[in-house]
């Protein structure tokens, strides 16, 4: 069976529900650091028990399935009937990413695949008093106000109902296993007294039969007074039967009510869905506590909320119809600067100020579009507590992840382009930089160690730092090995500061992992990561002290879009140079130029600084070699730790260009990050530091004569 | 299809009717051009416009048959110098020479430049497939056939493999 992916039911499900699983992965780790979160416990359960009903209206059983189990074992969870522990847990996220492969293939308009009944059954197992603390037996009673009325119309619904009725026909009756029951139990006829005993020692835990028992005069009667008050067979009206249901299931579930309300989009299901396992979850340890409290059971448990929905203020937006949005406006924001560009031949006031309102208006208009763009930098961290998790008990080690500034706003595009790279940053962290726990001892460090992840908003950028306590990083061994890999030659290498020996991890061919994996350091990958950030024109610095630990800070702008850049003139045209990557500007004209190992440099504030001509740099066809000028002006740009002076024929100013991407024909030419179109119409270049450095790498003999 | 391209000043209208009314079936339009005194046409359908006056920002280090970019309203479109792809001399751009706007394989938008461009030329439909039948040569796959037409010779091409240009 196939799914049309264009259905919109589906479509608003996966939407939903992909959130709410989102979601899911970081509660289950917070409720692993604190088990007894009630309300973490209850947003678990509603948000299988949410995901269980769109599927189940979706009719996707692969996910009911599995969802349903998850429910179960949330469901003694919350209730306390079983405990948290690491099997759960480790089987939950199992759940998580069975579920996130059945989403991918729904929206790859397939139909998902069954989970293996094996880990169908692991899951259920958990579901199983025995799989749990003793506690279990006394809330398993719970259904019993409902069971009855029940009965007939939903009994062969679902498996966990049949264990209710089970269950609940065991309590009435005393809790004597008596044969007739056996009929009453299921809605099998067949089954033998062994099942029976099998069943209601799955329930009960074995050992735990006896509370029911000690008392089985004063919980029977209870039972069926309960029963009766609330949902007796006879006596029961269908709007009382339809709110026991619910209140059991959530309106999700329950087969009558089911279709309507799951069939609702978004708005409708999640809050009422949201109320009614709260409501059982309440009747439920009543149901255990004790008699008096009994006797409320039907009528209470609706939370207020439930009945004023809230507001919607939000739409949901296609991020498409955004972007083209936000081309608007980049469109605009050029207009504005040619309107700009001309003010001054006008040398009338009122257009002058006419042009000058149109300014800030489409300034404040830049800013708002590009708010709407921004989504919180939470949506990424909320996957690391996961990633933490997993490579800290794969390795063995013990570690806490802290967050910092998860509300920090970043571009949407920005907030996807960061994941990977940052995952991976994270489970290096916790993989090279964190010592086993023992070693942290030894060392005088606590036991676990520590991951921070922050994010703070530094005037148009974004600053990320990972930290981590671990051991730090070697720049020794790093400078070796950087000569070993022939990445700098020994003379370099030895005028590396240590920070720069740190950025060596960064270049692509640095794969320390087998040999400094154990001394410390980062492994494979990095150059991967320094790729990402810097195609995002973003930067990255590590700073790193032997037994202290390693930090890694990266720095993207706000947005994508808008890019501020210096303009600068070389042979005649006009390129844009990423102000990200400008340190400062100072004229060439009384500069002495120095050949140091066969390269031109020029010193600035006593540090000797690679000169670079851009002309030659660029090598336009038909360009004749720069020639040093009086007006030349040098442009210093930081390439990774590296300073570079960049000559220039002039520099115009600071400029806020849209970002043109170059066409797929140009897709070979490096250096470039892509066009703009400038205040007066004309095209300027935008130059890509990382890839025009790797241009011209190992091109810079010849030409320092004509620097020099 | 923008208004420029059917705008061609030796294209009058009633020049399809004239055609229609000599009843040779339906007519395929063709955009004529000349690259090297030859005439080449591409099919109307694939040329979006005729741009006379174009500034083209050279890019430093982009393969020879690659002339820059220019600014097309706003979006920035590639240009490629049919000379070069045709393996024939380079020419400076002068006052005959016109960027046209064709759609490549991969769906971009590019520019070519040629010396210059004529005229909207119409075909029977019937006389276009069997010019097609004639050319199978697979060095030229650009090349789809050729129509004479007044003691002239007019190569009818399909620049659509102009993306792979950069890939060889």
């Amino acid at each position: 069976m196939a799914f049309d992916p264009d259905n919109e039911l589906l479509q608003d499900f996966l939407i939903e529900a992909g959130e709410l699983l989102n979601g899911l992965d970081e509660q289950l780790i917070e409720l692993e650091q604190s088990p007894d979160d009630a309300d973490r416990l209850n947003s678990v359960f509603r948000a299988f028990h949410t995901i269980k009903g769109g599927a189940g209206f979706l009719e996707v059983h692969p996910l009911v399935e599995i969802c349903h189990g998850a429910e179960d074992t949330f469901n003694l969870l919350r209730n306390h009937e079983i405990g948290m522990n690491s099997r759960i847990m480790d089987v939950m996220l199992q759940v998580i990413d069975s579920l996130n492969g059945m989403f991918d293939q729904l929206r790859a308009g397939e139909y998902p695949e069954a989970v293996s009944p094996a880990f169908l059954k692991e899951i259920e197992a958990l579901a199983r008093p025995e799989a749990a603390a003793p506690a279990a037996a006394q809330a398993e009673p719970e259904p019993k106000q409902s069971a009855p009325a029940a009965d007939t119309p939903v009994a062969t619904e679902d498996d966990a109902f049949d264990r209710m009725l089970a269950d609940l026909d065991a309590a009435e009756e005393g809790a004597s296993p008596a044969p007739a029951q056996a009929s009453n139990a299921g809605d099998d006829d067949l089954i033998t007294d062994d099942e029976f005993e099998n069943l209601l020692d799955e329930l009960h835990g074995k050992g735990q039969f006896q509370t029911p028992q000690a008392s089985p005069d004063q919980a029977s009667p209870e039972a069926e007074k309960a029963a009766s008050s609330a949902a007796d067979s006879d006596e029961i009206t269908d709007e009382e039967f339809e709110a026991v249901l619910d209140e059991l299931y959530g309106k999700g579930k329950s087969p009558t009510s089911g279709g309507e309300s799951e069939a609702a989009p978004a708005s409708d299901a999640p809050p009422k869905s949201a109320s009614q396992p709260q409501a059982a979850a309440k009747a439920a340890p009543k149901a255990a506590a004790g008699p008096e409290k009994k006797a409320e059971p039907a009528a209470k448990p609706k939370s207020p909320e439930a009945h004023k929905p809230p507001v919607e203020t939000t739409v949901r937006v296609d991020t498409e119809r955004l972007d083209s949005i936000m081309n608007l406006v980049g469109e605009l924001v050029l207009v504005r600067n040619r309107m700009n560009t001309l003010k001054s031949t006008f040398e009338n006031e009122e257009i002058s100020s006419v042009i000058a309102t149109l300014d800030m208006v489409t300034s404040d208009l830049q800013g708002a579009v590009m708010k709407t763009r921004m989504q919180p930098v939470k949506k990424v961290f909320g996957r690391f507590p996961r990633v933490v998790r997993d490579t800290a008990r794969t390795l063995g080690k013990e570690v806490n992840l802290e967050l910092e500034g998860e509300d920090t706003d970043l571009d949407k595009n920005l907030v996807e382009a960061l994941a990977d790279p940052l995952i991976h940053l994270v489970r290096n962290a916790v993989d090279h930089g964190i010592e086993m726990p023992d070693a942290r001892e030894q060392a005088g460090k606590p036991r676990a160690g520590t991951v921070l992840l922050s994010a703070a908003q530094e005037g148009d950028h974004i600053r990320l730092s990972i930290r981590d306590d671990g051991s730090g990083m070697d720049a020794e061994v790093l400078r070796r090995k950087g000569v070993d890999k022939g990445i700098v030659d020994p003379d370099a290498a030895e005028r590396l500061t240590d920070q720069e020996c740190f950025e060596l991890i960064l270049h692509p061919g640095f794969s320390t992992k087998e040999q400094i994996s154990d001394i410390s350091g980062r492994g494979v990958g990095m150059d991967v990561v320094k790729t990402a950030i810097t195609k995002l024109s973003g930067t990255i610095s590590i700073d790193s002290s032997m037994g202290e630990g390693t930090q890694i800070n990266i720095k993207v702008p706000l947005t994508l879009a808008i890019l501020p850049t210096l303009m600068v003139i070389v042979s005649g045209r006009k390129y844009a140079v990423p102000l990200s990557v400008v340190n400062e500007i100072f004229e060439m004209a009384d500069k002495e130029v120095n050949v140091v190992d066969g390269q031109a440099t020029i010193t600035v504030r006593d540090r000797a600084v690679p000169l670079f001509r851009m002309t030659d740099w660029l090598g336009l066809r038909g360009e004749p070699p720069g020639q040093r000028s009086e007006t030349d002006q040098v442009v210093m740009v930081q390439h990774g730790a590296q300073l570079m002076a960049l000559v220039v024929d002039s520099v115009i100013g600071q400029e806020e260009v849209v970002i043109k991407p170059l066409g797929e024909l140009l897709r070979i030419v490096e250096g470039f990050a892509g066009a703009t179109i400038t205040g007066d119409g004309h095209i300027a270049l935008i130059l890509d530091l990382p890839g025009m450095v790797r241009r011209n790498a190992g091109r810079g003999q010849q030409r320092l004569r004509s620097v020099a | 299809m923008t208004e420029q391209a059917m705008q061609k000043p030796h294209a009058p209208e009633e020049y399809d009717e004239e055609f229609e009314a000599q009843d040779k079936g339906p007519l395929s339009r063709w955009v004529s051009f000349t690259v090297d005194e030859e005439i080449y046409a591409l099919n109307v359908l694939d040329v979006q416009e005729v741009l006379r006056d174009a500034e083209i920002t050279p890019i430093p280090g982009a393969p020879d048959s690659i002339l820059g970019i220019i600014n097309l309203r706003g979006n920035v479109v590639t240009v490629v110098d049919a000379r070069i792809f045709f393996g024939l001399e380079e020419k400076k751009y002068d006052e005959n020479s016109r960027v046209m706007v064709i759609e490549v394989a991969s769906g971009e938008i590019v520019g070519l430049v040629v010396d210059s461009v004529a005229e909207v030329i119409a075909f029977p439909e019937s006389v276009v497939d069997q010019a097609m039948m004639s050319v199978n040569d697979d060095r030229a796959r650009h090349i789809l056939g050729i129509v004479p037409q007044d003691e002239k010779l007019i190569i009818l091409v399909d620049m659509k493999s102009l993306s792979d240009i950069t890939a060889t």
